[in-house]
């Protein structure tokens, strides 16, 4: 895909320099997206040009770009060119660009957090209408609550790649040497006992892997369903910060007790891949995060221990049930040139088809998109790679409710995780980095929760959200 | 990204006639003034600009003019008061210790030993490597309580496990910038040592001096230029180090390893604040600026030059 | 040393090469120790995700990893890094171009002005350099949002000359610095000479000073090739698809899911390998350019 164009920059490059000096640079812009423009497509088979695409570098992505030139062969007039990095880089990047209309990219892998924000924005296309419009993508497949995650006023705004809900995953062996059952739908009070139990420090074996990284897609979301399972939430109904209050605050010293007393080493540099590697390792004995995980711990092939891997729902409280919601998705920056063949890449990646594919060419599921099409769970091959997981998961994804995430119904904001304002990105990012003070010690949970406490109350009031 | 000729208040008419004196009359440094005045003042002017206005990318229907609203809001705030801190900290240790640990490096390998080039090599090598990959293998490798290297050998010996970058989060994080940048140091005083006439070290050797004398009087003040020059260079690239940060703490636990890079960086891509981004950006300016200048007055047989 | 102890006073030769032995042996630790990550990196390259952070920590590659400290080989993680869709060529390609193209332009720009700073109207030239040290006092996150917007309004996003523009200008100072200080060391009478005798400027900088400075020279291209190759923050935000570097290269084998670190030491290997082969060749051409011994 990229060797073509890369050629052309280079020597147009070498020109430039050569002719005459930097500043012919104005000259070397443009041109290098395809002829084929237009507004509005309407996917027809015959689109042509060349899409850029930008990609969250996890395992369904990765294993995207490798079959790239498969949708090449089969759509011999689109060149796709793709760009794969982390998660913190690529959501910098992409918001940077769309933001300031640089409209460097045709589509882009983006988060539930942003696609009601973009589309509010206008910054990315309505996509449901023409995907609604061809029977064969089926987009009534979708699971509704992840239908619900990507839309805004109603209308879908991203086409879902892959998406999760939360739960606790356990080594099995550990908990049975420890004496500890594992109920299937267990309470926090529950874990946290079964955690202190099975910590077992002269082992090096810590009991529960809860991440501790600072960010508001780190911490920030397994913290916020236990906020919410405690009965708290960031905001009551006028807008007033409620990291304070009773319930709030029993949450998150609840959090930070758990992970100082019975969690894993190195806390607060700890996020997915870490408690991943520590599970697999079998450093930790639980570990609460995203069903997403399931494909990669329960897959022999990532996992030598897979068969001893267990699934439970996500911990609950007073509140139930407590998983989140998140999909990866693909959205359509509505500056792009190249929308027909974009609309191709898009129906192609994530169709109905598609994981099947995954398998085809891969000979492994772990790389398939889950959690997105019901579908996928009727796929006789999937069915028995995801015997284990596959119930809790659907059931997640069927269960979850974002708009009434708390245990209020008066709570002004959306999502479950997450605040679903602008400003959340950096609130939950400063708030976790304080709570990661109090994990390490470095100051009181107390005066971590005053100190997140003010900057909620701040963006209230600055973000025009408080009367 | 600096500072243009005009905010340079104390001698402000002489260096603007005096850049307008040298362009006019001299082909061999206008090119490299205008390429740098263009590169870096027209994004620098831009930001100045950009400092007065409230203007989040994610909510650009609240954009207006801001005054010096940005710039009251970050002396508000500890955050940034104590990213400064930890900038000055941050860099002063890992500079001074940089150039110990280089000076360190360079008398060991400025005397012949079996392998000294590969010793030398082995040395300059952590410099040459990209800092991402550097930072993240301190923090996935070295540095981890679970299957870092130095824990697994802290407690085979029996001690105990720490969590580094949790118990000594800056000190965990200089010693990464150390790592890299005494390579650096090493290269510059290595040099010094190298032109350093050796009769006169021999000399002072057959007058009976000791190593240490030998080192404390002959060779210290023959590298004095060198490491003035190591730590000017080192002092304006480790201001900015921001690798080893974003790869490992994020700034955390709290704010123990926010530096004012780190913080700006959160500032435009977490917040996508470019206001007070770029107040905080210009405020950086401004403070390099003074501590530059002090530096340079200290260190100032370093711009006399050609003697 | 050695050499010139044995000839000036035989009866210290025992001594100092005592001293050596001594020396020798803490400085291979040393080396050894400060080696030590990059060696593991390395190394990691060739174990299995699940071994790359299995405790105890191995590094001696094996058949099966049977014996203590040993791990199983493999080199599927080359075979991922260089697998046809991942495209490493065009990144590494780009990367050169920008090394090269941006390593003479500095040259370019740097070698007049050095010199007459060096050599020229004193009185300005505290100023001037100043003003090129004072270039480098905001990190880049601080402006790169209007670089950013003026990149977008050239609109050279994503093309190599965006880089290339700023990896000249993020160069510059360095390089001017270094020149000054070593043309600060060729001696004054050599240049008073060709004066006397006719040379203009020019012929003073390119015919005699130039030559004289060749080591330096090469040392600063060296410097300046090394904060090229590795920058990673410009790339990031002004590339995309097709000006990307080796660094974006690399840290897309980065991933927030996933086990990941085997795979990207393998590509963070890739990655600094040229860098670390041109450094080790030219180490001595390096020490001995920053310390002019040439001129000497």
């Amino acid at each position: 895909m990229m060797p073509t164009n890369v050629k052309r920059p280079l020597w147009r490059t070498l020109i430039a320099l050569g002719t005459a000096t930097v500043l012919v640079v104005g000259a070397c812009g443009s041109s290098a997206t395809s002829p084929s423009g237009g507004s509005a497509g309407t996917p027809n088979g015959n689109a042509s040009g060349t899409v850029t695409v930008a990609m969250v570098g996890n395992p369904q992505m990765v294993a995207l770009q490798k079959l790239v030139p498969e949708f090449e062969a089969t759509h011999p007039n689109i060149k796709v060119n793709v760009l794969v990095l982390p998660e913190n880089d690529l959501r910098a990047k992409v918001t940077t660009d769309i933001s300031t209309g640089a409209s460097s990219f045709d589509l882009a892998t983006i988060g539930m957090f942003e696609v009601p924000q973009w589309a509010k924005q206008g910054w990315i296309d309505e996509v449901g209408t023409t995907l609604d419009a061809n029977p064969a993508y089926d987009s009534s497949d979708f699971f509704k609550s992840i239908r619900d995650g990507l839309s805004y006023k109603g209308k879908l705004y991203a086409a879902p790649f892959y998406g999760e809900s939360s739960s606790l995953f356990y080594r099995k062996d550990l908990l049975a040497a420890a004496g500890v059952t594992m109920p299937d739908k267990p309470t926090w009070t529950e874990v946290a006992a079964a955690a202190n139990k099975l910590n077992n420090p002269s082992a090096n074996v810590a009991g529960i892997c809860l991440r501790g990284l600072p960010g508001w897609g780190e911490m920030g979301a397994p913290l916020g369903t236990v906020i919410n399972a405690f009965g708290g939430r960031w905001y009551d109904a006028k807008w007033n910060a409620q990291i304070t209050s009773a319930e709030t605050t029993a949450a998150i010293k609840f959090y930070i007790d758990l992970v100082k007393s019975a969690g894993e080493k190195g806390a607060i540099t700890s996020g997915f891949t870490e408690c991943e590697t520590a599970l697999v390792q079998g450093k930790v004995a639980m570990w609460y995060d995203a069903t997403s995980a399931s494909d990669l711990i329960f897959d022999p092939k990532q996992d030598a221990n897979a068969a001893n891997i267990g699934i439970a729902y996500a911990p609950t409280g007073v509140k139930s049930p407590t998983g989140w919601l998140w999909a990866w998705a693909f959205g359509l920056e509505s500056t792009s040139k190249n929308k027909p063949a974009a609309y191709e890449f898009l129906e192609w990646a994530t169709g109905k088809a598609y994981p099947q594919l995954v398998f085809d060419k891969t000979g492994s599921w772990g790389g398939a998109p889950s959690g997105a099409r019901k579908s996928l769970y009727d796929n006789a091959g999937y069915k028995t790679y995801g015997q284990a997981f596959n119930a809790v998961v659907v059931d997640s994804l069927n269960k979850v409710d974002p708009i009434h995430a708390t245990n209020f119904s008066d709570t002004p904001y959306t999502g479950i995780q997450f605040v679903q304002i602008p400003e959340f990105q950096d609130l939950g990012t400063k708030c976790t980095q304080e709570f990661a003070g109090a994990i390490s010690g470095t100051q009181t949970a107390d005066a971590a929760i005053a100190k997140c406490q003010k900057y909620a109350e701040d963006v209230a009031t600055a973000g025009g959200y408080k009367k | 990204m600096a500072l243009s000729a005009r905010e340079r208040a104390p001698t402000r008419v002489p260096i603007i006639s005096g850049f307008f004196n040298l362009l006019r009359g001299n082909e061999f440094v206008a090119p490299a003034v205008i390429y740098a005045i263009v590169v870096t003042q027209a994004p620098f002017l831009l930001t100045i600009w950009f400092s007065l206005q409230k203007w989040n990318l994610l909510r650009p229907e609240n954009s207006r003019f801001n005054g010096i609203g940005n710039y009251i809001d970050l002396f508000e705030t500890d955050e940034f008061v104590g990213a400064l801190v930890n900038t000055v900290i941050l860099t002063a240790a890992a500079v001074l210790i940089s150039l110990v640990v280089g000076l360190f490096y360079a008398e060991l390998v400025n005397h012949r030993f079996p392998g000294r080039g590969i010793v030398r090599t082995l040395l300059i090598t952590p410099f040459l490597v990209m800092p991402v990959v550097g930072a993240l293998g301190w923090k996935n490798m070295i540095l981890n309580p679970l299957f870092g290297v130095l824990d697994w050998l802290i407690t085979s010996l029996g001690g105990p496990r720490v969590d580094w970058f949790a118990q000594f989060p800056l000190a965990s994080v200089a010693v990464i910038v150390i790592w890299r940048w005494a390579p650096f140091m090493m290269l510059l005083l290595l040099a010094g040592m190298q032109s350093l006439n050796e009769e006169v070290r021999e000399a002072s050797r057959v007058d009976g001096a000791t190593a240490i004398q030998e080192f404390r009087f002959i060779v210290l003040p023959h590298l004095r230029r060198y490491m003035q020059l190591g730590i000017l260079l080192g002092t304006i690239y480790i201001l900015s180090e921001f690798d080893s940060i974003a790869m490992t703490t994020q700034g955390g636990p709290g704010n123990a390893t926010m530096n004012l890079p780190y913080l700006i960086y959160r500032t435009v891509f977490y917040s996508y604040d470019v206001g007070h981004a770029a107040a905080m950006g210009v405020v950086v300016v401004v403070l390099t600026f003074v501590f530059a200048t002090f530096l340079i007055r200290l260190l100032g047989r370093l711009m006399e030059g050609n003697q | 040393m050695i050499g010139i102890h044995r000839r000036r006073a035989s009866h210290r030769t025992v001594l100092v090469e005592r001293v050596s032995l001594w020396r020798g042996v803490l400085a291979w630790i040393v080396g050894l120790v400060a080696f030590f990550p990059v060696l593991y990196i390395f190394v990691t390259g060739f174990k299995s995700e699940q071994n790359a952070l299995a405790e105890p920590p191995t590094i001696i590659p094996s058949v099966n990893g049977g014996f203590p400290l040993s791990f199983p080989f493999t080199t599927d993680n080359y075979a991922a890094v260089l697998s046809p869709e991942r495209h490493f060529l065009p990144f590494f390609m780009n990367s050169i171009l920008l090394v090269v193209v941006s390593g003479l332009l500095v040259m370019l720009l740097a070698i007049p002005c050095a010199y007459t700073l060096s050599w020229k109207r004193r009185g300005q030239n505290r100023s001037i350099l100043f003003f090129f040290l004072s270039t480098k006092f905001l990190p880049a996150v601080g402006v790169i949002i209007p670089i950013f917007i003026i990149a977008r309004d050239l609109k050279i996003i994503d093309q190599p000359i965006a880089l290339l523009i700023m990896y000249t200008a993020m160069n510059l100072p360095i390089a001017i610095w270094m020149l000054r200080s070593f043309f600060d060391e060729v001696p004054r009478d050599v240049i008073d000479a060709a004066r006397v005798d006719g040379a203009s400027t020019r012929q003073e900088l390119f015919g005699i000073a130039l030559p004289m400075i060749a080591p330096g020279l090469v040392a600063t291209l060296f410097i300046c090739s090394i904060f090229a190759w590795n920058e990673f923050f410009f790339a990031l935000n002004l590339a995309a698809t097709r000006a990307a570097t080796v660094p974006m290269f690399m840290i897309g084998f980065e991933t927030s899911e996933g086990l990941f670190w085997a795979k990207l030491a393998a590509a963070g290997t890739m990655a600094m390998m040229p860098v670390v082969i041109v450094g080790w060749a030219a180490q001595r051409s390096l020490v001995r350019g920053l310390s002019m011994g040439a001129v000497k």
